[in-house]
C-alpha cells in the first residue's frame, strides 16, 4: 500500500525494485478517482503517468540510474503550466487551455523521475484563502466536509492530506500555499522569492509569487524543493545561488540558532487560542532542542495587510490584462465593438474576487493615486523588510503563527472580503520580504481541525527552516492520519 | 509665415538591428507569414516570462554614446498598461523614470544655415506591438471579412529618442531627422528604413509669439516618412497660427496625419488620454550596464555624420552642400573617399558621385555598396577626363558601359571614344562643320555670334563626342575670323 507514504520512501522502493513506478502510479491514480479526491482534481492524468511509470520501470530493468524522486506521483496547481493536462488557473477565462510549455519547476520534478498524476484546483488565478474563488466551485476540507480547505492552492493540499499523493505543488503569493498546508494539516513551504524559477507559473503578483512544495513530512519538502530550485534562464528573478542539500543537514537539530517569537503576531487580538499554545510549544520544543529563544516586537509588521493587498491587486490587474479574449481562453460573443468585446468577455470569464483586485490594484496606480497609493506601498515594503533585516542581524528565524484561526465554514467570509484578508495576516510578512518561510502542522488539532505554526529564516537560508521543522516534527509536530475517506465527498 | 513661431520636439522609435526579438529568442525578419515568428513570450501566454536580449541593451548604448548621451549606470524597466489587440500582455515593457540614456544632443549643420544643436531628453529601450491587419492583407492570413493580429513584429527591439521641443521649422525637423538616421545606420544600431517602419517619428508641435510662453502642444501621428514629417508640421504650424490669430485657442491632443487629405486630424483629446498606469516591471531587474557592455558598445565605433562631413570638406575642400549630401548615406560618402584617392580632383569627383553615380544607381535600382559600380572604375574614368583623353560626354557613356563588366580602357577604345586633340584632325573637322552650314557662316559673320555654340555642337556630333570642345571652339574662331573660311565654297575642306 503506497498511499500515505512518503515521497523519499517510495522514491527509495522505485529505486530498489520493491515497487514498480506503474504500482505507484496506479495507486495515485485510484485514489485520487474516489470522490473526496476527485473534486480537488480538475485534470486527471491517466495515460500520461501510466505511459512515464512504464517508461521509468524500463529504465530501471536496464539498470540506469535513477532520479531522486523515482515513480513519485505528484499533483499541480493548475496555475502552473504543464505540458500534459489543463492550465486553466481555475478561471472561466481559460477554460480549457491547455499551455504548449512547462513550468520550470514541474519539469525539473520529472527529470529527477517524478511523475504528474493530476492537476488541481484553485481559487481564481491564485487569489482567494479559501478555494471557493474557484470557477469549478468550492472544494472542501479533508478534516471537516462544512469546511474550507484554504487557498488558493486548496486542491493540492486536498489531495496531499488525502493521502493520493505525497507531494503536490502549490504556489504561494502571500500565503496560498502555507494557509491551506495549515488548514489540512501539511507541511507547506514557501521558498525564498527567486530560489525557484516561476517560468510557467501564471503571474498573479509577479514579485511575490513562489512556487510552493506541499508534503506531509519536513523531508519530503526538502527533497522536492532541492530538486526543483536553482537558477532558470527562462526567469531573470531565479537566483543564481548554489542550492544546498537540504536533505542532507535535516537532521543537524537547532542548537544554538536564535528564534525570535514576534510578539505581535503572538499577541494578536484575533488569535484562536488554540493556535496561540500551538506556538508556545513549538518554541519550548526548539528550547528544549538547544535553541536561544527571544520574544520580539515587529509593530511594522501589521501593515503587511495594507501593503500586501495594494501591492499585489496592482501586479495583478497587469498581469491579468491579458486575458481579453483576443488570442486565446474564453472570448463572448455579442460585443458590439472591440471595448465591447473586451468588456463582455472580461465581465463573463472572470470571477468576482478577481474583478475586485483589479479594480484595486488600476486604482492604486492610476495617475493621482499612484503616490499615495501603490508608491507609498512600496516604500513601506522597503521599510519592512528592513526593519525584518534587522531583526535578523540576531536572529536565525522568527515563529509565529501560520493562521489566525483553524479552517472555516464555507461561504462564511465570502461576503465579507475584507475578513477572508484579515487571515492573511502572518503569512505576507515573508511573501513582502522575499524571505523562506514554512508552516509545519501542531500535534494537537482543535474540534479535529489542525492548526499551523510558521517558521520564516534569513533570505535564502530554507536550510535552517528545514532543520528547525524537522526537530518539531520529531517533537511531535505532525498531524495524525486522516481516516480512509472521512469527511464527506464535496 | 505670420508672428507665430513654432516649436517642435520629436519622438523617434527606432528598430534595433538584432538578430533576435528583445526578451525572447524569436528571430526578427521582415515580411513573411503571420504568427510564424512567436512563442509564448512574445505572444503573452499565461506563465511565460521575458528574458533580455542583451544585444539589445548594447545596441541601445552605442546609440547612446554616439548621440552623446549620458549612458546610466542602473536603468529600469516599466510596465504601460493599455488595451489593444496588438499588444499580447495588455501592457508593453518599456523604461518610464529610468531611462537607458540621459541628454545628447543631434547636431545639424545645414549648407544654407547655421548649425544648430538640439538637445536629446532621453534614450530608452522598450519593446514593439504587433500590427492588425484588415482588408486584402487579413484576408490572404485569416479569411474573408475578418481582421486579424500578426504578431511577429512583438518584442522587437525599439530605442525611443526623444528631442527636446528646440526644432524651430519643419525644414529643420527633417534635417534632425535625417542627421539622427544617418547616425543610427553609421553605427549600425538600425537599419533606419521608415519605409520599412525601422525607423518612425512622432512630433510634438506648438506655436507661440516669441517673447511670450509656449503655446499648448499637439503631438501628430503617423509621420511615416520624411515628406509626411515635412507636411504634417507645415500643416500644423499653420493651423494652429490661424487658430491663435483668430483669438481660438489651440487643444491638447493627438492627431493624426493623412496623408491622402494632406491635413492632421484630431485622434484623440487630452481627456480621452490613456491612463498608463506605469509601474515599475517586476518581472525584469534593475538593468546594470558595465564596464564590459560600455566597451562591446563603442567598439569599431566609426566617424560620425558631424566629423565626417568637417573632414570632407578639410581634406578635399568639398563644398559644404556636396559634404552633407556625401554623407547623408553613409555608402556615398564611403565610394566618394575611395574615389578621391585615384583622382587629382576630387571636387569634381564629388560631383560625379552625386550626380552620374546616383542617376545610374537610380536607372539600374542598384544600392551603391552592392552596385557595379566601383570607385576605381570611376577614378579611371575621371583620369582620363582629368587628362584630355575624353570628353565629358563620353566619361558619361563609358562610365554608363562599364557597368557591364569591362574596363573604362576597352570601352573607350572599343567605342572609339579617345579625344579628339590632334590640331590637324580638328582643324579639317571644324572646316567640313563650316562647309555644310553657309547660311548660318554667313549668318555668323554679320553679328549673330551666338551661332558660334550651334557650330561647337556641331562639331561635337561630327565626332561622335570625340572632339575637345575648348580645342573645338579655338579652331572654330579662328577659322570663322578667317577670309579664306570655307565659305567660299572652293570645296577646300572637304576631306
Amino acid at each position: 500500500m503506497t498511499k500515505g507514504a512518503s515521497a523519499s520512501a517510495l522514491a527509495r522502493s522505485v529505486r530498489h525494485g520493491d515497487l514498480s513506478a506503474l504500482e505507484c502510479v496506479t495507486q495515485a491514480l485510484e485514489a485520487l478517482a474516489t470522490p473526496a479526491s476527485g473534486a480537488a482534481v480538475t485534470d486527471r492524468l491517466e495515460d500520461s503517468a501510466r505511459q512515464q511509470a512504464t517508461q521509468l520501470d524500463t529504465c530501471r530493468e536496464r539498470g540506469e540510474t535513477l532520479g531522486p524522486l523515482a515513480g513519485v506521483p505528484f499533483a499541480v496547481k493548475e496555475n502552473i503550466c504543464t505540458l500534459d493536462g489543463r492550465s486553466a488557473c481555475g478561471s472561466r477565462s481559460l477554460a480549457g487551455h491547455r499551455s504548449p510549455f512547462e513550468a520550470t519547476a514541474v519539469d525539473r520534478l520529472r527529470r529527477a523521475g517524478a511523475i504528474m498524476v493530476a492537476k488541481t484546483c484553485c481559487d481564481e488565478f491564485g487569489m482567494g484563502s479559501s478555494g471557493e474563488h474557484c470557477a469549478w466551485g468550492p472544494t472542501t476540507n479533508p478534516w471537516d466536509p462544512e469546511r474550507v480547505p484554504g487557498g488558493s492552492s486548496s486542491g493540492s493540499a486536498i489531495v496531499v492530506a488525502r493521502g493520493a499523493v505525497p507531494l503536490a505543488l502549490g504556489s504561494d503569493t502571500g500565503g496560498s500555499a502555507r494557509q491551506p498546508a495549515a488548514f489540512c494539516g501539511l507541511v507547506g513551504v514557501k521558498p525564498n522569492y527567486g530560489r525557484v524559477s516561476r517560468w510557467g507559473l501564471v503571474a498573479f503578483a509577479s514579485s511575490l509569487d513562489t512556487i510552493a512544495p506541499m508534503t506531509r513530512t519536513v523531508s519530503d519538502a526538502a527533497l522536492a524543493l532541492r530538486v526543483m530550485a536553482g537558477h532558470d534562464p527562462h526567469d531573470e528573478s531565479s537566483s543564481s545561488r548554489p542550492v544546498p542539500d537540504f536533505e542532507s543537514s535535516l537532521g543537524k537539530g537547532v542548537s544554538g540558532l536564535r528564534v525570535g517569537l514576534i510578539r505581535e503576531f503572538r499577541g494578536h487580538d484575533s488569535l484562536h487560542p488554540a493556535i496561540a499554545v500551538a506556538v508556545d510549544r513549538a518554541a519550548r520544543d526548539l528550547e528544549a532542542a538547544g535553541a536561544e529563544l527571544r520574544e520580539i516586537s515587529l509593530p511594522v509588521a501589521s501593515y503587511g495587510l495594507p501593503i500586501y493587498y495594494l501591492l499585489s491587486s496592482a501586479e495583478a490587474s497587469s498581469n491579468l490584462s491579458r486575458y481579453d479574449g483576443v488570442r486565446y481562453g474564453v472570448r463572448s460573443q455579442g460585443g458590439d465593438d472591440l471595448l465591447g468585446m473586451y468588456e463582455k468577455t472580461r465581465g463573463e470569464s472572470l470571477g468576482p474576487e478577481v474583478k475586485r483586485r483589479i479594480m484595486l490594484g488600476t486604482y492604486a496606480l492610476s495617475a493621482g493615486y499612484y503616490d499615495e497609493y501603490y508608491g507609498r506601498a512600496l516604500r513601506a515594503r522597503a521599510v519592512l523588510r528592513s526593519q525584518v533585516e534587522r531583526q535578523h542581524r540576531e536572529l536565525d528565524l522568527l515563529l509565529c503563527p501560520t493562521t489566525p484561526q483553524p479552517a472555516f465554514r464555507l461561504g462564511e467570509k465570502t461576503r465579507e472580503p475584507l475578513e477572508m484578508y484579515e487571515g492573511d495576516l502572518f503569512t505576507v510578512l515573508a511573501s513582502l520580504t522575499g524571505q523562506p518561510a514554512l508552516t509545519i502542522p501542531a500535534p494537537e488539532r482543535v474540534g479535529g481541525l489542525p492548526l499551523g505554526v510558521q517558521l520564516i529564516a534569513r533570505p535564502f537560508d530554507e536550510m535552517t527552516l528545514f532543520r528547525a521543522a524537522r526537530t518539531l516534527e520529531q517533537a511531535g509536530f505532525r498531524s495524525g492520519s486522516l481516516e480512509p475517506e472521512s469527511g464527506q465527498n464535496s | 509665415m505670420s508672428e507665430f513661431q513654432a516649436v517642435i520636439g520629436l519622438e523617434v522609435h527606432t528598430q534595433l538591428k538584432t538578430r533576435t526579438k528583445i526578451f525572447c529568442r524569436c528571430e526578427i525578419a521582415p515580411g513573411g507569414e503571420a504568427n510564424r515568428r512567436i512563442c509564448p513570450v512574445c505572444a503573452g501566454l499565461p506563465g511565460a516570462l521575458p528574458a533580455l536580449n542583451r544585444e539589445a541593451v548594447r545596441l541601445g548604448v552605442r546609440a547612446a554614446l554616439a548621440l552623446g548621451a549620458d549612458v546610466q549606470r542602473e536603468s529600469a524597466w516599466a510596465r504601460k498598461n493599455y488595451f489593444y489587440p496588438d499588444l499580447p500582455k495588455g501592457y508593453q515593457i518599456t523604461q518610464h523614470q529610468q531611462p537607458l540614456a540621459i541628454g545628447g544632443a543631434v547636431e545639424i549643420d545645414p549648407p544654407e544655415a547655421s548649425a544648430r544643436s538640439i538637445a536629446l531628453e532621453r534614450l530608452h529601450l522598450e519593446e514593439d506591438a504587433g500590427k492588425l491587419l484588415h482588408g486584402r492583407s487579413a484576408q490572404r492570413e485569416f479569411g474573408s471579412g475578418l481582421s486579424g493580429v500578426d504578431l511577429n513584429r512583438c518584442g522587437v527591439p525599439l530605442a525611443e529618442i526623444v528631442s527636446r521641443p528646440e526644432i524651430r521649422s519643419p525644414d529643420e525637423a527633417v534635417l534632425v531627422l535625417e542627421e539622427l538616421r544617418s547616425i543610427l545606420r553609421v553605427t549600425g544600431v538600425s537599419h533606419g528604413d521608415m519605409e520599412q517602419g525601422s525607423l518612425r517619428c512622432d512630433a510634438n508641435v506648438s506655436v507661440h509669439r516669441p517673447g511670450e510662453p509656449l503655446g499648448t502642444r499637439v503631438e501628430i501621428k503617423n509621420l511615416n516618412s520624411f515628406r509626411h514629417l515635412r507636411r504634417a508640421l507645415a500643416y500644423e504650424i499653420e493651423r494652429q497660427s490661424a487658430l491663435r490669430a483668430d483669438g481660438g485657442s489651440v487643444a491638447h491632443e493627438t492627431r493624426l496625419w493623412d496623408e491622402a487629405r494632406r491635413c492632421t486630424r484630431a485622434m484623440r483629446s487630452k481627456e480621452e488620454e490613456h491612463d498608463y498606469r506605469y509601474f515599475p516591471e517586476p518581472d525584469l531587474p534593475t538593468l546594470r550596464v558595465d564596464d564590459r557592455l560600455l566597451a562591446e558598445a563603442v567598439t569599431d565605433m566609426p566617424e560620425l555624420p558631424r566629423a565626417l562631413r568637417e573632414r570632407l570638406v578639410r581634406e578635399y575642400a568639398l563644398e559644404k552642400a556636396d559634404a552633407y549630401r556625401l554623407v547623408l548615406n553613409r555608402g556615398y560618402a564611403a565610394f566618394f573617399e575611395e574615389l578621391a584617392r585615384g583622382v587629382n580632383h576630387p571636387r569634381l569627383a564629388a560631383k560625379w558621385t552625386l550626380m552620374e553615380v546616383t542617376r545610374l544607381l537610380r536607372e539600374r535600382g542598384e544600392k551603391i555598396t552592392e552596385s557595379a559600380i566601383r570607385p576605381g572604375m570611376l577614378a579611371e574614368v575621371l583620369r582620363m577626363l582629368e587628362q584630355g583623353v575624353i570628353s565629358t560626354l563620353s566619361a558619361k557613356r563609358v562610365l554608363q558601359a562599364c557597368c557591364d563588366g569591362a574596363s573604362p580602357a576597352e570601352i573607350v577604345d572599343r567605342l572609339d571614344l579617345r579625344q579628339i586633340t590632334d590640331p590637324e584632325e580638328m582643324e579639317a573637322l571644324c572646316e567640313t562643320v563650316l562647309a555644310a552650314s553657309p547660311e548660318e557662316v554667313a549668318s555668323y559673320r554679320a553679328g549673330n555670334r551666338a551661332l558660334r555654340a550651334h557650330f561647337i555642337g556641331q562639331v561635337m556630333r561630327q565626332s561622335g563626342g570625340r572632339a575637345n570642345p575648348v580645342l573645338a571652339d579655338r579652331i572654330l574662331a579662328r577659322q570663322l575670323a578667317s577670309r579664306h573660311g570655307p565659305s567660299d565654297g572652293d570645296g577646300r575642306g572637304t576631306p
